[in-house]
């Protein structure tokens, strides 16, 4: 990025205009020297103290060389010390912390000052459980690694670190665990993180599709956590996991759906209602996904099959309703997804007490003034439901696309279109995969991974990770 | 591929069905077939009744003059009486296969006749009727409504 030597003109050129760049010349035994830092990244008092006092004080050479071979090898007490070989580590290092001192004509040593000024680990907002640990990820990758070192302390944890992004640079760390993890799937990460050539690596969603490539899917190819028990538990299964400076998330590879629909409340719990929430939580997504659809096919294709006692009763709620059953699910459904929508933008006190109060004030009085059927909000609304239950909210929003579109197909051809909207679905799913991890791997050959298996008896990794250790446990 | 799955979208859009809406629906539970001066009288237990020369002219009557649309797929009894017994085969072609077919001897109001028929009915569906040749049960108004025989 940056060419030329490592001079005092050429590092002063490349942060001309910053107005937080801080250059100081210091003179040691007659030599004089640099030094740069970046005011806000970099902590005054341990710059002072642990870079700058030690030069003065401990430093003896009489040349540049010397005085750079001296605070290289330990007279400069910093825990860290990088030589510098190009502008562009030196440009590096500043813009990540560290206190950088050019030795005229012998080299850049950068020392480690970073500022603690960070957020404090804190307990997850969204991956809440009752009994599990209550450490989140936080923004910074360090914090983070950290965390994943506290809960699994194994040596062979690696933590291949690389910059992303032409301008935000930013530091990007591909975790795995030597001698457990597939050694393809890592080198497929890595590979997948070089080849990105973009200016800015910030967003959640340029992390996965920038990584996943960029399927034309609503469904999520990667998963997310800001758990770091469920990360490492991900690590320890032969995933790999990433994480990115700036993000309070770890990102899991790969994911499938039987990945997805897992929660870390499973963990917490004994086997058999585990087993039995995972069940429910399997017939909430079918349930959310095609409910809403279902009641339009049947009151509008194939009334049959509805009880009389119900279809009498669905027909005398409709009778004030000017609107199509159609018309009536569709715009509920988008009402939800509004409703939805404005709660995440408001002010949580108030986005809360919004997306409550909106959907039972505005649905009531909408079906008190007759313009929707009580039987079409229950059917939405129970679909809702059904998709809060998801553990994934990618997934979630995912299912609250496709929802839409069987009830579109639905409403124009009735069972036999969501018969075809399904079909099309499972296709699409089975075409879908992560790392050459196919998306449907856990219902593969009949094998029934829905269950939660007993941890006495799970013996052995999932396979389709071609872990080099397969074996959990004895 | 994407090319087929596009074609199939467009065809669902040309299918020729294109569905009831609920609200317009009007179920009918019990059906009341009888003869009247040579026509055929169908009343329903929505009210609405209707006549033809033909078993088919009545449905057909009934349909177009009904203020919503006649759902006979929910109909779960027939009742015909003495006279319109050998329309049971003309019936197939209107309601299901499982609705049950009874006679009835005397005035026969459909509309309060449906949680009698719930509660007493005797299981006799139609194609069972006709494909066993089997008796028809005989409901029979003598002060309170009861099928003969019980």
């Amino acid at each position: 990025m940056y060419s030329g030597e490592v001079n005092h003109g050429n590092i002063t050129k490349i942060f001309e205009g910053a107005g937080d760049f801080i250059q100081r010349p210091l003179r040691c035994n007659g030599v004089r020297l640099y030094a740069y830092a970046i005011d806000g990244l970099t902590s005054g008092g341990d710059t002072s103290e642990y870079v700058l006092r030690p030069i003065t004080d401990n430093l003896t050479g009489q040349t540049a060389r010397t005085l750079y071979d001296e605070a290289l090898l330990g007279n400069v007490y910093n825990s860290v010390a990088d030589p510098c070989k190009d502008l562009d580590t030196v440009a590096r290092k500043l813009v990540n912390g560290f206190c950088v001192i050019l030795f005229p004509g012998a080299g850049a040593i950068a020392f480690e000052v970073k500022t603690g000024e960070k957020r404090g680990i804190s307990a997850p907002e969204v991956e809440n459980t009752v009994k599990g640990p209550k450490d989140a990820f936080v923004e910074t990758v360090r914090s983070n690694t950290s965390l994943i070192r506290r809960h699994l302390r194994t040596p062979e944890l690696r933590l291949w670190e690389t910059q992303v992004g032409r301008r935000s640079l930013t530091n990007v760390t591909v975790a795995y665990i030597e001698g457990l993890t597939d050694k393809t799937l890592v080198q497929r990460m890595r590979r997948r993180l070089e080849e990105i050539d973009v200016d800015g690596f910030l967003a959640p969603s340029a992390v996965e599709e920038y990584v996943t490539g960029s399927r034309k899917t609503a469904f999520p190819l990667i998963q997310y956590t800001e758990r770091a028990d469920k990360f490492c538990a991900g690590l320890l299964e032969g995933r790999v996991g990433l994480l990115v400076d700036g993000l309070p998330l770890g990102y899991l590879a790969p994911a499938d759906l039987g990945y997805l629909m897992e929660s870390p409340e499973d963990w917490s719990r004994d086997y058999l209602s585990a087993s039995f929430l995972r069940i429910l939580r399997y017939g909430a997504l079918i349930l959310g996904l095609i409910l809403p659809g279902l009641y339009i096919a049947l009151a509008v294709f194939h009334q049959e099959m509805i009880p009389l006692p119900l279809l009498r009763s669905i027909i005398e709620s409709k009778k004030d309703v000017p609107f199509s059953t159609a018309a009536e699910v569709v715009s509920l459904l988008l009402a939800f997804e509004l409703l939805q929508e404005s709660g995440i933008h408001l002010p949580q006190a108030v986005g809360q007490s919004v997306s409550t109060i909106g959907g039972i004030v505005v649905g009531t009085a909408a079906v008190d003034a007759g313009l929707v059927s009580p039987a079409a909000l229950i059917a939405v609304s129970i679909a809702g439901v059904c998709g809060f239950v998801l553990p994934n909210r990618d997934l979630a929003e995912a299912l609250r696309l496709w929802r839409l579109g069987f009830a579109l197909i639905a409403a124009v051809a009735g069972l036999f279109g969501l018969t075809a909207g399904l079909i099309v679905l499972v296709g699409h799913l089975a075409g879908l995969q992560c790392l050459e991890v196919p998306y449907l791997a856990p219902f593969h050959k009949g094998q029934a991974s829905v269950l939660r298996d007993r941890m006495v008896t799970d013996k052995f990794r999932d396979s389709l990770l071609r872990p080099e250790d397969g074996r959990k446990q004895p | 591929m994407k090319k087929w799955i596009r074609l199939g979208a467009l065809l669902l859009l040309l299918l020729p069905q294109r569905g009831t809406d609920v609200g317009e629906l009007l179920p009918v539970e019990v059906l009341l077939v009888e003869k009247e001066a040579g026509q055929y009288a169908i009343t329903t237990d929505t009210g609405n009744s209707a006549r033809g020369d033909s078993l088919k002219a009545a449905m057909d009557t009934l349909r177009n003059t009904a203020p919503g649309v006649i759902f006979l797929d929910t109909a779960d009894y027939v009742l015909l009486t003495e006279e319109t017994l050998n329309c049971m085969d003309a019936l197939q072609g209107f309601v299901r296969p499982g609705t049950k077919v009874y006679t009835v001897e005397g005035e026969a109001d459909p509309e309060k006749l449906g949680a009698f028929l719930r509660a007493h009915g005797p299981d006799t569906p139609l194609y069972r009727i006709i494909k066993e040749a089997k008796m028809v049960p005989k409901l029979r108004l003598e002060g309170d409504w009861h099928f003969e025989g019980r």
